[in-house]
Order: structure tokens, then sequence, then C-alpha cells
């Protein structure tokens, strides 16, 4: 066993990009989770879904990249309300069998027609923050990389894999050298950074419409009980519909961000995303927004540092990187059995 | 027709004789699908009865206790490669698997429940759906032998174990129908997964009325109301769940003896959805629905995957993604529509024909079954009338549709012959209850008219359940002969005598030849098959259809050229129901006097 801890911080900061995907998916699943108390299975189809919005606009339709995300951010959430005025709705909120079976339904019905209309093909978008020039790479980074000095970094699905000095080659090796910075002889690119700071705005954007706005006010209110808001004239309906548009809004987000490091979008795309955020939003607590943000992260971490670090670089024990998504499994049987709430969830008490 | 047909008291003669009917019909029809459907569409069948033991397996949990668990083809999943992995690597039997298995699945449902059960609410749904998203990416860890095991991502097969057996068995086992050389494997393995799954689905109806299941079934109505009354939740709730894990994982099992090889890829998300979908379509809570729900989910995805309809610039193809949105479709329109399934569908309709009034301790009806009694102005003999026209009617558009040559308008053709199936018995039981009812002076001073129109139905009814009979006698005994005609077509292939028939669909399964052997032949599909050109093979194997083709006439009765026990038993069906029927119609008959009641009696309790 050998601690590698030259690599710990690079592995920590990818852990960190993917945790920032999964943050916001279980926060999409939060929010609706806040607002019906049920959980969408559909959330990562409906997030692809509107990923592929964003090709269609920017890649099919050569609209500018940032306005088509926010455009199909903006058709999200009216899918989303329609959604759930028209699926949801209807049914009792506190019978939990038909709402999942009709999240359920809407999976399979959204994967199926994307797969119909877009086969499963991988079809690639462009980077919305600063593209990897597949150049050359000069002499004197090659030399640069032979001695170690720089690593050549290779990307590939969205994970670093750091070859080794001498197997750089030429032609194959993509050095990233003028978009990353190297923080703690790691290497952030542009793409790390990006995402971040966009969630991060994003999440100051929802705090500031959950704190701040009359339509935020209620869907606080509802969310905390629903029947008092009711009383107090808080039209429900329209705040659940809210925040399932609000939930679609960043559902969408994180697929158009984590869709670069897929090397494209794709119908399956969001499947084991939504696993690691629902591990996340289980974490953090279904019902905590801050929890889901927290618990995102976390999962990203666990699976950057816990495993890819620590079990297959540190152990060797290679098979562990198949075993990432039982990682995020374990997570959530580990936290019922400790926490059932979740870190910051509220502990719910029932009297008879 | 606002009051039920039959009314009859639990136990008494017609309920005995409505109760025969079903189990009659459930036994024929059991014997009539390894006799009567093609290779292939009898292994479609095993896979549909091991469907219903998954769906059930869903059912314990989900509908029986309430509880969200949507993973389940990942029991399945590890039923099948435990079960993969010891035929193959360790020569066990089937026999001996089963305990094993069991147990595994009921080890992995305890550790898996114990976390997620504790907890109210959907943790059990986000627990199961994480493990059915993990289990496919777990048997390809190449470490601890796992993937040399479970064959990682290349998938295991099995060598024909049952195949083997069934050289070495058959001589035993020759008596069960369809069980002979020219479709031997697959009606064999289709018996022993109808056997097994029998004693499941009798252990889980035993299992919910014991004092478990009732404990099951209480926490799911009122969890709290159930705890006050001491019921152990966890408890309960987690011993349930790993029941039902390990009835997946014996789901599982079949599935590997059924199919012969397991892949990670089989035992994704979409099979557990599938399972949800089973469950729902079928009926949440309810036996019947299970096993509806494993039927449907298996022979609609069969005829979805046919669809293809043509629309312009676009083709809307089944047999692409889109059969997973039809699937989706379906499982959100039940949602809404009819979220009790088809079993709430099938009571809804059974409520209407007869009702069934239970007993006192002492053994009386509740309710006096006069009381019941519509009266004089009872439309059942007119109903009954009607019913007995309909399914005649229905028949005759059924074999003129026949000749539409459209996969949506062939199943509707078909069920419309079915139709007659359901109905000629009921008209009977009707008929006769009227017939008996007038006598009784219940009908008052439409007696004449009543007993003119029952006879009428009675007559018709007969004639038309002694056609249903015979028919599927004939079905029955055609498919024997085809069979053993069939089978005596051999060909000399790879050094030994094979049948010729199965050897068709071997060559269509091998071409990804979707329909059935006879289509195939006709698409004059050309090219080699082990030994043969195709075509030669069809041409042998039609040669040997065609000797051993019943002609079948419009009154369906087998030449006696071709068998003569075919006509005979045929005549014989007819007769004997022709003969209990007119018993019943024409001649008196003392035993089935009902109790005497007055009319102006019935009116005072109504009044």
């Amino acid at each position: 066993m050998e601690w590698q801890w030259d690599v710990l911080p690079q592995f920590a900061f990818n852990g960190l990009r993917e945790g920032a995907v999964f943050a916001a998916v279980a926060l999409a699943l939060v929010l609706i989770f806040k607002a019906t108390t049920l959980i969408n299975f559909a959330t990562g189809e409906l997030a692809m879904l509107g990923a592929f919005l964003m090709y269609i606009l920017n890649v099919e339709q050569g609209m500018w990249l940032w306005l088509s995300i926010v455009l199909a951010m903006l058709i999200s959430a009216g899918i989303g309300a329609a959604v759930e005025r028209a699926l949801v709705r209807p049914f009792d909120p506190d019978d939990h069998l038909p709402v999942v079976l009709i999240t359920l339904g809407l999976f399979l019905i959204v994967n199926a027609v994307a797969g119909d209309i877009w086969d499963y093909q991988l079809r690639p978008v462009n980077e919305p923050f600063g593209t990897f020039p597949s150049w050359a790479p000069s002499s004197q980074e090659l030399k640069e990389v032979a001695d170690g000095s720089i690593s050549c970094v290779k990307v590939s699905s969205g994970n670093f894999v750091e070859a080794t000095a001498g197997a750089a080659d030429a032609t194959t090796c993509e050095l990233a050298g003028r978009t990353y910075w190297t923080i703690l002889n790691a290497n952030v690119d542009y793409r790390t950074l990006g995402t971040w700071v966009t969630l991060a705005v994003a999440l100051a954007a929802l705090f500031m419409v959950l704190g701040r706005t009359k339509a935020g006010l209620a869907f606080r209110a509802v969310s905390s009980s629903a029947e008092s808001a009711r009383l107090v004239g808080v039209n429900t309906g329209r705040t659940l519909g809210f925040g399932w548009a609000l939930a679609s809004v960043f559902g969408t987000l994180g697929a158009a961000l984590v869709a670069p490091s897929l090397n494209g979008v794709n119908p399956n795309m969001m499947q084991f995303i939504l696993i690691y955020a629902l591990a996340g939003a289980a974490l953090g607590g279904l019902d905590s927004l801050g929890g889901a943000i927290i618990g995102g992260i976390v999962v990203g971490l666990i699976k950057g540092v816990v495993v890819s670090w620590f079990f297959v670089q540190v152990m060797g024990w290679a098979f562990f990187s198949i075993l990432q998504l039982a990682t995020a499994f374990m997570l959530i049987l580990v936290v019922l059995l400790f926490r059932p709430s979740g870190l910051f969830g509220t502990r719910r008490i029932e009297r008879v | 027709m606002s009051s039920p047909l039959i009314v009859v008291s639990k136990g008494d003669r017609q309920h005995r004789q409505w109760n025969t009917l079903y189990w009659g019909y459930a036994i024929a029809l059991a014997i009539l699908v390894p006799l009567v459907l093609q290779p292939f569409q009898i292994g479609r069948m095993n896979r549909a009865i091991v469907m219903i033991v998954a769906v059930l397996a869903v059912n314990l949990v989900v509908g029986f206790n309430g509880m969200l668990a949507l993973g389940h083809s990942a029991f399945m999943g590890i039923g099948a490669f435990v079960t993969a992995s010891m035929v193959q690597d360790e020569s066990w039997d089937y026999w001996m698997i089963i305990p094993l298995v069991l147990v595994l699945g009921f080890a992995v449902g305890v550790v898996v429940g114990l976390p997620a059960l504790r907890v109210k609410g959907l943790y059990l749904a986000l627990v199961t759906i994480a493990q059915a998203a993990v289990f496919p990416t777990l048997v390809n860890i190449d470490e601890l032998g796992i993937a040399e095991r479970t064959g990682g991502p290349n998938g295991k097969k099995v060598e024909e174990e049952v195949d083997r057996q069934v050289d070495s068995l058959s001589g035993y086992f020759e008596f069960l129908p369809g069980v002979d050389g020219a479709r031997g494997a697959d009606a064999y393995r289709y018996w022993i997964i109808l056997f097994i799954t029998a004693i499941v689905v009798l252990l889980v109806r035993n299992i919910m009325r014991s004092r478990a299941g009732r404990a099951v079934l209480a926490i799911r109505d009122n969890e709290a109301g159930a705890a006050v009354y001491g019921v152990n939740l966890p408890m309960y709730k987690t011993l349930n769940f790993a029941l039902s894990a390990s009835l997946g994982s014996l789901a599982g099992l079949l599935w590997c003896l059924d199919k012969g090889f397991v892949a990670g890829q089989d035992f994704t998300f979409l099979l557990a959805i599938e399972l949800i979908i089973g469950l729902v379509i079928g009926g949440v809570g309810t036996l019947q629905g299970s096993v509806l729900g494993g039927l449907f989910v298996v022979w609609v995805r069969d005829l979805t995957k046919r669809i293809s309809i043509p629309m312009g610039f676009y083709t809307l193809d089944g047999d692409g993604p889109l059969s997973n949105a039809i699937f989706g479709l379906i499982l959100i329109l039940f949602t809404f529509f009819a979220p009790g399934g088809i079993a709430s569908m099938v009571t809804a309709v059974q409520k209407r024909i007869i009702q069934v009034v239970p007993l006192t301790p002492a053994g009386d009806p509740i309710t006096p079954l006069e009381r019941l009694d519509p009266g004089p102005s009872s439309t059942r003999s007119a109903w009954a009338l009607r019913l007995a026209v309909i399914g005649p009617v229905l028949l005759v558009i059924g074999w003129v549709l026949m000749n539409v040559d459209n996969l949506i308008v062939g199943v509707f053709a078909f069920l419309l012959r079915f139709a007659i199936v359901v109905l000629a018995p009921i008209v009977v039981l009707v008929a006769m209850n009227e017939r008996l009812g007038a006598r009784a002076g219940l009908r008052g001073e439409n007696a004449a008219a009543v007993t003119s129109r029952a006879t009428l139905a009675g007559v018709i009814g007969v004639l038309s359940f002694a056609y249903v009979k015979t028919f599927a006698l004939n079905l029955a005994l055609r498919a024997h002969h085809v069979t053993h005609l069939a089978r005596e077509a051999v060909v000399t292939d790879g050094g030994r005598e094979r049948p010729v028939v199965p050897l068709v669909s071997e060559a269509a399964k091998y071409k990804d030849f979707k329909g059935t052997p006879g289509e195939f032949c006709s698409s004059g599909p050309g090219g080699e098959f082990n030994d043969w050109s195709v075509d030669e093979l069809c041409g042998i194997s039609s040669e040997a259809i065609e000797a051993s083709e019943t002609p079948v006439g419009w009154w369906l009765i087998a030449w006696p050229t071709q068998s003569l026990l075919a006509l005979v038993l045929s005549l014989a069906s007819i007769a004997v129901t022709l003969l209990v029927g007119f018993r019943y119609f024409v001649f008196s008959n003392s035993n089935l006097e009902p109790a005497k009641a007055e009319t102006s009696e019935r009116e005072d309790a109504t009044a």
C-alpha cells in the first residue's frame, strides 16, 4: 500500500466537480419531495430531455450556448409544471404507490421516446467553458511530460486519466495546458471551475427566489404544511407546479453541465447520476435543500476520493472502479441504518 | 341487470358447479398450452409463468404489505446467476439449488430490507431502486472469481442441462401432455415451471391466510393500528420482504432454467419496472392479479414488438425503444383509470354474473337466497338469451375477421372467438336457475315466458358449450397428432436423427426471424442451417405437417381417416354435454328444487 498523496487533490477536485452535478440533481429531487412528498424517479429523464433541448437549440439550430441552456431550462420548467398538473396532482400525495407508478411510467416513456428520436447514440455537445484543443504538444511540453514536471492529461468520459509520463504520445495526448489551472499540484480545468461557479450562481438565485419572492414564500409555506397554507389563501396547486418547475430547472442545468464530461448527450446519460443524486438526497435528508447540496457534493467526494483514490489507487483494488455505484447504494443503506432522516432532514415523529 | 345473474350460497350445488367450471377451464388451458402452441411460443409461455412468480414476489411487498419495493430484478438476478453457476460449474441439479437460492434470497432480503423498513415512507423505494441499478454492475467484478462464475459482461450459458434430463427422463414424463420429441424440452420445462409456480401461488395464498399473513395485511391497512394490536412492525415487514426476495430469487432460478442463459443486462432496472407494470396491470394486492400481470407483461411485450404502423414519413415501430414507451403509457393509463388492474375488472364483471352468499356458522346463507331474487319482473332469462346469442354471433364475426391480415385485428378476432368459451357455461347456469325459479313460483305470472326464454337460452348454451368442449378437445388431439406425426419425420443432422419441425424453429431463431416457423418458411428464407439448406428443411417439415394435418370442417370434427380417436372423443363429448344439458332442460329434476319462497315475503323485506 502506497499513500499517493500527490494525486489526492486531483481526485478530490474531480469528485467535487461530479458532486456539483449530483447536488444539482439531488436538489431537483428534494424540491419535488418538498413540494409533493414524492421521489420523482423521472427526474433524471426530465433532465436528460432538458439536455437534449439544449443540444437541439445549440448544436442543431446554432443558438448561442448559454442562451440555449437558459431556454432549455425555461422550457423544462414548463414541462415540469405541466407534468405536475397533468399527472401528479390528480392523486392523493399521501398514497405513495400511484405517484411512484406515474413517475416510473414517465421514466419509461421519456427514455424510450428520446431513444426513438435520437437513437441511443452519444451526440457530442459544445463545451461551455472553453474547449480542449487537441493540438500536438510542443517538443518542450513533451520534454516536460517526460521528466514529470507536467502531467499529460487525457480526458476520457469525464474523468482525468493520468497517463504515465513515459506513455505520453505526441499524436493522442491532449495537453490541457491552456485550459486548466494548477492548484495543489492538481489540474483544475475550466470546466470544473465553470461548473462550480454556475451552480453557485444558480443556488444563489434559488435562495433569492425562495427567500425574497412571494412565490418562494408560498413554496416554503406549502412545503411546511400544505393544509395551513391553503387555509391562509395560498394557491397550493400553482405552488406545487412552481416547485416542479424549479426542480426541472435544476435538473436541466445539472444535465447540461455534465453533458460535456460524458462526451455528449444520450438518452441514458442520467440513469447512474440519478442513483448518486438519490444517495446524496438521502444523505442530506430528503426534505432539506441545503442538505441536498452538501449530500450531493459529499457523494461526489466519496466517489472521487474514497473509491477512485483510496480503494483503487492506494489499495490497488482495481475492481472498485466497478463498485462506484454500489458504494452509493451502501451509503444509502448506512444512512438509513444510522440516521434515517439524513444529516439535515426533519425528523418525523408520528402521533397516533 | 342490476342484480347478479346467479345468486348462490357458499358451497351449495351451483357454487360447486361454478367452481368446477373455473378450475376445469384453468386445467384445460394448462394442458392445451404445451399441445397447441408452437415450441417457441411454449418458451414464451414459460417466460410468462416465470414472470408470474416474480410479480407475485413483488406483490407480496407492494400489494400485501403496502411497501414500495421496486428492485426485484436484483433478486431475480441473484437467483439466476447462482443457479447458472451451480449447474454449470458444480454440476448441481436444479432441485438441489432451490433451497440454496431461497435461503440466499432471504438473507439478501434481510440485509436490504432491515434498514429501509425501519423508516416509514419512500425509503424502501429509494433503496430498492438503487439496488436494481447497482446489480448489473456487480456481476462484472473481476475479483473473487465473481466474473468467472457469472460470465461477466458476456453472460453465462448453461449447457443444455434440461435437455439432457429430458432425454433421460422423458420415458417417465411422456404422460404429460406435450412432452415428446418434437417439442420435448420446452414442454418439459413448461411442466416443471408450472408445477413450481402452482406451489408458490398456493404457498403465498396460505401464508396470507395465516396469522403472519394477517399481520402483514394489517400493517398495510393501518400501521399504527397494527402496532397497537401488538404486531411487531419491523419484524413482520422484514420477514415479508425477505420472503418476497427469496421468491424473487426462485423466479431467477426458473428464469435460468427456462432460458439457459443469464447475463447482467437481463436484470436491469427495466426488468424491475416491468415487474411493477405486471403487478399494476394485473391488480395490486390480489393473487389473480399477479397471475394475470405476469402473463400480460410477456405476451403484450411480444405483441407490441410485432406492431409496425407506417405513417407516411415515419414508421411507428414497436420493436424499437418504443415498446417501452407503450408499456409506460399503459402503466400511466392503468394508474389513472383502472388502479385495480385487470383483476378488479374481472371481479366487477364476475359480480354481475354470480354472487356468492356467505354462510352463517350454522350453515345457512347469511341472507336467504329468495330475498336476493329479483322477483316476477326479473330480466335474467332475457339476459341469458342475449348472452346465449352473443356468443355464437361473436364467434362468426371472429371467424370472418380472422381472414384480415393484420396483427391487431387478428388478436381482436381471437378474443371474439374466445367469448363463447366464457359465455356458454354461464348461459347454461343462468338458464337452469331461471327454469327452476319459474317452477318454484318466483316469477309469478311471467313463469311461462321465463321458462320458454330460459329453455331456448339453455339449449343454445348447451350447444355452445358442446362446441367449446369439442373444439378444445379437437385442438388438443390434433396438436398431439401433429406433433407425433411430425416427430416421425426426422432428418439426419449433425450425425444424429432429429425431428424436422423443431429444427425449422431453431433455424428461424438462428436467423432472428420474428414470427411462426410457418411464416418463416413461407418467407422463402434460403441459406444454410447446420447440414441443410433451410428451404429443403422447410419443404420436408411442411410436407410432414401437411401429412399430419387433420382436415378440419366447419363443425370441427376430425375425420376418421386421420384420427379415429379424435372422432370418437368428439362425438362422445357432444353426446355427454347434450345429455347432461337436456336432462336439466327437458326432464324434471326434483333434486334442484329451491327452497320454497313466497314472493310477498321478498317484497316485505324490500319494503
